[in-house]
């Protein structure tokens, strides 16, 4: 097979999935090499010009949605709020040089609707009074429930990454039922289906989107405290999802259970018992697709992620309570590819979201110092094959890594934290280690494509040759060498203070510090999976917020200590 | 009028001239060229490759030409191989690869595709050494190249 011709190879790739192609590429360097060429090489003869596509004309980006792809390696539809219609998010490109495989937006964009009153928080709390307990979980949950009465814009989304395995898996275990990811597929091919809005009647599926987002402004009048009842009143919350009408089936039937269980509202014992059920349980029942975002609904660009997954989107300006929401793109790790699927037919292997040990690059904030490669970043040279087997963008992080150490963030929120009493054994690892997924770092980490530049003076050089004399493709070459290296320098210093910028106000901002990484450094320090932190973010939205101030984070350690406390106790009554 | 193909090993084929031409390049030169008489030298392919590439294009000599719409169908499966292609594939994998480099050079693309599905069904569900031990590769990643590996992969382990 290694003596394919490059071309003939690429066809063969162009017939796997990209689960298959993540294994390829470990077969050899070689293959390594080819997958990774094939991957772009079909975008190139595509014409797609990469990280334009927001400049683009209309009529550009039209014929870039209406591209057929020749190799739809796989593809993530992104459901935004329970029971819309998912966006389908199809696979563009391989960045060899950070490492990421890109993912655009190939259908129009979703009018998603902000509810104009949190209301629906109201009957969750109403019959709790916070003095009835001292329980600081208790304390916590209410208090966190009243706080979302001034919650800003915001709905949860579930991603599923879809590729062929996991569709004849599905297919295979349900055959009788519609094949939701065939739908999928063939609306992208744009084949008609009664079933969903088509590409090309905007109207129709601003229509039908529209009465959904109506239906859903009814549902979500009742969403949280149907969440909060579901979690704290069921101990078994696999099933319970606000993302994806898949799983609807599940969420209803958790609620159900939670209803027969509890019959009304919950009460701080039974808050304490669900908390306790899934802080001290390790739950194995968290399934590789259940990845869940809170997505800000406030107009503008948006990042979010984590160290394996990146993404950017838009929503545009409210007229009335409904928003245009579009993904400008998605990028991910292989090692997020390869989680994306359960357990492979024939193969005995079976995929998790993370390794329970997992960790971010990051986690190397310290012991990896020696080694910055932040001068390598300024390169275009494409990384060592160790590198592009391991995390994405991981020169622009450990840029960021060491301009944090360079301005002494760390230490300064350290420092504060220690002067209250919170110290190490509280948050084990660093605490700005997990804000590397707060959206400034993200938004800095993804605003500049060493590659694209490159790529682009590729294809400018390509075109501007053509035709042309071999005398005057040297000057023509020279000159755009120069015109070309003084802009990157420009772009280079551009980068450099936003970066500095961006750390600058990190450290303002205590680290970008979120309830999340909180919750997630104190689920490692108690020996526990991170990834339990899905099944808590997915119920409770607070988790996720940003804390605004020391005084908050205080609290909130604060309350996250006497669960650790308790947690002991409980160990030892058991 | 049959169409006379010459192989690597001298051996001569003659076949009816819409069999020959679902080669586009046999198709290019009898246009260039005018029919003839004369043998058409094809001195990458084999008498026992020609062979196979001729049975193919005798079965499927009544198949409409591809479009260049259906070759760019998004939704590519290399499950959808049509049980006589199936069938015809069944060879070692010697043979299997041979017939994929004819089909690249005789340019035939309904036959490169399925060689190419045939290859891609193989991979399809094999772990990288299982991949490396069918098409007989050698791991050439360094020790540590290999550790980062295996250290990336162990969570996909069963658990």
């Amino acid at each position: 097979m290694e003596n394919l011709p490059l071309e003939t190879f690429q066809l063969v790739c162009s017939y796997c999935s990209l689960y298959t192609l993540a294994h390829l590429r470990l077969v050899s360097k070689s293959f390594l090499n080819k997958v990774d060429g094939s991957l772009n090489a079909r975008r190139r003869q595509l014409g797609i010009v990469h990280g334009k596509k927001r400049s683009a004309s209309a009529a550009a980006h039209k014929s870039l949605v209406e591209l057929k792809d020749p190799l739809k390696a796989g593809y993530i539809t992104l459901a935004l709020g329970k029971g819309r219609v998912p966006m389908e998010i199809a696979f563009n490109g391989y960045n060899p040089k950070y490492n990421y495989l890109e993912f655009i937006q190939k259908s129009p964009p979703v009018i998603v609707s902000v509810p104009q009153t949190t209301a629906a928080v109201t009957p969750a709390t109403q019959g709790i009074n916070l003095s009835e307990t001292s329980n600081p979980m208790a304390q916590y949950a209410i208090s966190e429930l009243r706080r979302q009465e001034d919650l800003e814009p915001t709905t949860l989304g579930k991603l599923v990454l879809h590729s062929w395995e996991q569709d004849k898996r599905d297919r295979d275990a349900n055959p009788l039922a519609l094949d939701a990811s065939t739908v999928a597929t063939s609306s992208l091919t744009g084949a008609s289906s009664a079933a969903r809005p088509r590409r090309g009647s905007i109207g129709q599926a601003y229509a039908q989107q529209k009465a959904e987002a109506k239906e859903d402004q009814a549902n979500d009048a009742s969403y949280m405290g149907r969440l909060s009842r579901a979690f704290w009143g069921a101990t078994n919350l696999s099933g319970v999802d606000g993302g994806s009408s898949s799983s609807s089936s599940n969420s209803a039937g958790a609620s159900n259970a939670v209803g027969s269980a509890i019959t009304g509202h919950p009460t701080p014992d039974s808050l304490i018992q669900a908390a306790q059920s899934r802080f001290y349980a390790n739950d194995p029942e968290l399934s590789p697709q259940d990845r869940q975002y809170k997505f800000d609904l406030r107009p503008g660009e948006h990042y979010l992620g984590d160290s394996d997954f990146m993404m950017k989107y838009t929503v545009g300006k409210p007229i009335d309570s409904e928003r245009l929401f579009e993904v400008d793109y998605i990028r991910v790790s292989w090692k997020w590819i390869l989680s994306g699927i359960g357990p492979i037919p024939g193969t005995g292997r079976t995929s998790s979201p993370l390794p329970s040990n997992a960790s971010p690059p990051a986690a190397d904030i310290y012991t990896s110092a020696s080694s910055s490669p932040s001068a390598a970043s300024s390169t275009t040279t494409p990384p060592s094959i160790n590198k592009r087997l391991g995390g994405i963008y991981t020169e622009r992080v450990q840029r960021v890594i060491d301009e944090v150490k360079k301005q002494g963030v760390s230490k300064v929120i350290r420092g504060e934290l220690a002067l209250q009493g919170y110290g190490e054994q509280m948050l084990p690892r660093d605490f700005l280690s997990v804000n590397l997924r707060a959206e400034p770092v993200l938004a800095w980490i993804m605003r500049m494509d060493q590659d694209r530049l490159s790529g682009d003076r590729d294809d400018w050089l390509e075109a501007e040759t053509n035709d042309e004399d071999d005398e005057e493709v040297v000057m023509i070459v020279k000159e755009n060498d120069k015109v070309f290296d003084v802009l990157q320098k420009s772009e280079q210093d551009k980068d450099q203070q936003a970066l500095e910028k961006m750390v600058e106000e990190m450290k303002d901002n205590l680290g970008y510090l979120t309830c999340r990484c909180i919750l997630e450094e104190m689920l490692v320090g108690k020996g526990l999976s991170r990834s339990l932190v899905w099944s808590v973010g997915r119920v409770r939205r607070g988790l996720m917020d940003p804390v605004r101030s020391l005084a908050a984070a205080q609290d909130l350690l604060r309350i996250l200590e006497a669960t650790h406390q308790q947690r002991v106790q409980h160990q030892q009554q058991q | 009028m049959p169409i006379t193909l010459l192989s690597l090993d001298d051996v001569q084929f003659k076949v009816d001239k819409e069999v020959a031409e679902r080669s586009i390049l046999i198709k290019n030169m009898i246009e260039d060229v005018g029919e003839s008489d004369a043998p058409i030298p094809l001195p990458n392919v084999s008498s026992s490759v020609l062979k196979k590439v001729i049975e193919y294009c005798e079965h499927h000599r009544n198949d409409p030409v591809q479009t260049q719409d259906e070759t760019d169908d998004p939704r590519k499966r290399s499950n959808d191989i049509e049980e006589w292609d199936m069938k015809f594939m069944m060879v070692d994998q010697e043979m299997l690869f041979e017939i994929i480099l004819a089909a690249n050079y005789l340019d035939i693309k309904p036959l490169l595709d399925v060689g190419c599905k045939t290859v891609a069904n193989i991979i399809k569900g094999k772990t990288p050494e299982e991949i490396r031990k069918v098409f007989n590769i050698v791991n050439d990643f360094t020790p540590e190249e290999e550790a980062q590996i295996k250290k990336e992969n162990e969570w996909a382990e069963d658990r």
